[in-house]
């Protein structure tokens, strides 16, 4: 099998001048659709019967904790292609998802404790799903800390594609932790095969934040993908091109 | 696939593999230690570490809160459907706690088989919905149980 | 709106401080994801400039 045309697509060069037109855009409508979901869930949606209004910290906490498992699964699965085949760009992606990932588990982490507080009686619990999402944010941390600590690029590529991996078995434990075992954390509410436990008046302003948060995360994703790619190809004549004043 | 290549995706699967059963291993090393508290019936079945400080959780039962009026003291039941534990606690209870809602017990089990509470916690299911909508929900439930019960 | 007054709705009912803290931090984490890559783009647009400056008028 012939892949020479998926390797010439993967060219930094491509990349650079295919995502520049979008990032403006990507920009703009990520920040309108936040400020759209953040008014409506705090002065629109309802209340709860249950917790009153302490659950609007649902619509940054759910988001925030669905991107850092997923922003995890990519680094993983770029990871995997450039320890394996060293597919372009993975290694550069790599680089830029961590501390976005670490970010929004940070995020998850500190909003859960503050939502804890009033309903559960308490900031922190050493349940399993709490415990496996602070290992998550370990490993963020170390693949961050690891690149910083490197001796060269390739040694940083190589050795947090490997701690990427091994880490990603924490994956299926932080989103199976509340079936598997007794936890505080309750189950999903939200459910792709069958109905979400969550009145319509809260899910649309829930899933809208969810998207907008998403658009977020690519925003700021090619934000850094972009200047590493400067930064990894600074020698190359189509970055020096980019520079040269008219 | 390459040789190289090949060579790389072994040693890949080699430390998932590893890491695999590391933690299989470890999970089942700390078993009841992974399970944030245990159920009323494992309590009931003396399945439960003695002399140490240990979680119980379940569902209050309905009409067992017993608050007292000059102290902060409470008493009420918790039960997972098939047993039941009674817990005694001193002190504040969350905004959450009330019967028929999941509540978790920090403390120790005394010698009558009533479980000391240092600390009590509320958790809360799945579900969101506003007051109008969980009135309307009980009415419905209501009136089915009425049918049913003519 | 879900609230009658500004008052009520930064209270909320007094869980306030909790929601608005959250939505302070998350606003803070949102603007350091946008911020930092931004400052580095800066960065090396004045390190080419420097560069590009050089090549073109020697001396």
């Amino acid at each position: 099998m012939n892949f020479s045309w998926f390797y010439k697509l993967g060219s930094p060069k491509w990349f650079y001048s295919i995502t520049t037109p979008w990032i403006k855009p990507i920009g703009i409508l990520s920040l309108a659709l936040i400020i759209i979901a953040f008014v409506w869930g705090l002065a629109y949606a309802p209340a709860d019967y249950l917790q009153g209004n302490s659950y609007r910290i649902i619509f940054i906490h759910v988001p925030s904790a669905f991107l850092a498992e997923s922003i995890y699964c990519m680094l993983a699965f770029c990871a995997f292609l450039f320890f394996i085949w060293r597919v372009k760009l993975t290694d550069v992606f790599l680089e830029s998802l961590a501390p976005i990932g670490a970010s929004f588990c940070l995020l998850a982490l500190v909003t859960g404790a503050i939502w804890g507080k009033p309903t559960w009686g308490t900031w922190w619990v050493w349940d399993a799903r709490l415990t496996s999402m602070l290992i998550l944010l370990f490993l963020y941390l170390g693949i961050i800390a690891f690149r910083q600590a490197a001796t060269s690029r390739k040694n940083a590529d190589r050795g947090c594609a490997i701690l990427a991996v091994i880490g990603a078995i924490n994956i299926p434990i932080i989103k199976f932790s509340v079936d598997w075992w007794n936890t505080l954390h309750q189950g999903a509410t939200l459910k792709i095969t069958g109905a979400s436990t969550i009145a319509t008046e809260m899910l649309y302003p829930l899933l809208l934040s969810i998207v907008a948060f998403y658009l977020f995360f690519i925003f700021v994703l090619l934000l850094r993908v972009r200047n590493n790619l400067l930064l990894r190809e600074s020698k190359t004549k189509w970055v020096n091109s980019l520079f040269i004043p008219n | 696939m390459t040789v190289l290549h090949r060579q790389r995706l072994y040693i890949v699967l080699f430390f998932i593999l590893g890491i695999c059963i590391a933690i299989t291993l470890a999970i089942v090393a700390l078993k009841d230690n992974v399970n944030h508290y245990f159920t009323p019936t494992q309590i009931a079945n003396n399945q439960i570490p003695l002399n140490k400080k240990i979680r119980g959780g379940g569902i209050v039962v309905p009409g067992s809160i017993q608050r007292s009026t000059d102290s902060l003291n409470t008493n009420f039941i918790i039960s997972d459907g098939v047993n039941s534990v009674k817990v005694a606690y001193e002190g504040i209870l969350p905004d959450l706690f009330t019967e028929n809602s999941a509540s978790v017990v920090v403390g120790y089990v005394n010698t009558q088989g009533v479980f000391i509470a240092k600390e009590v916690l509320a958790k809360h299911d799945s579900y969101y919905m506003p007051k109008e909508v969980k009135q309307a929900m009980d009415k419905a439930k209501e009136s089915i149980s009425k049918q049913i019960n003519r | 709106m879900f609230f009658d007054s500004l008052e009520s709705m930064l209270n909320m009912g007094n869980h306030g401080k909790y929601v608005w803290s959250s939505y302070g931090v998350t606003m803070a984490i949102l603007l350091w994801n946008f911020i930092s890559p931004i400052i580095v783009k800066h960065k090396i647009q004045q390190k080419s400039a420097i560069i590009s400056n050089k090549t073109i008028k020697p001396n």
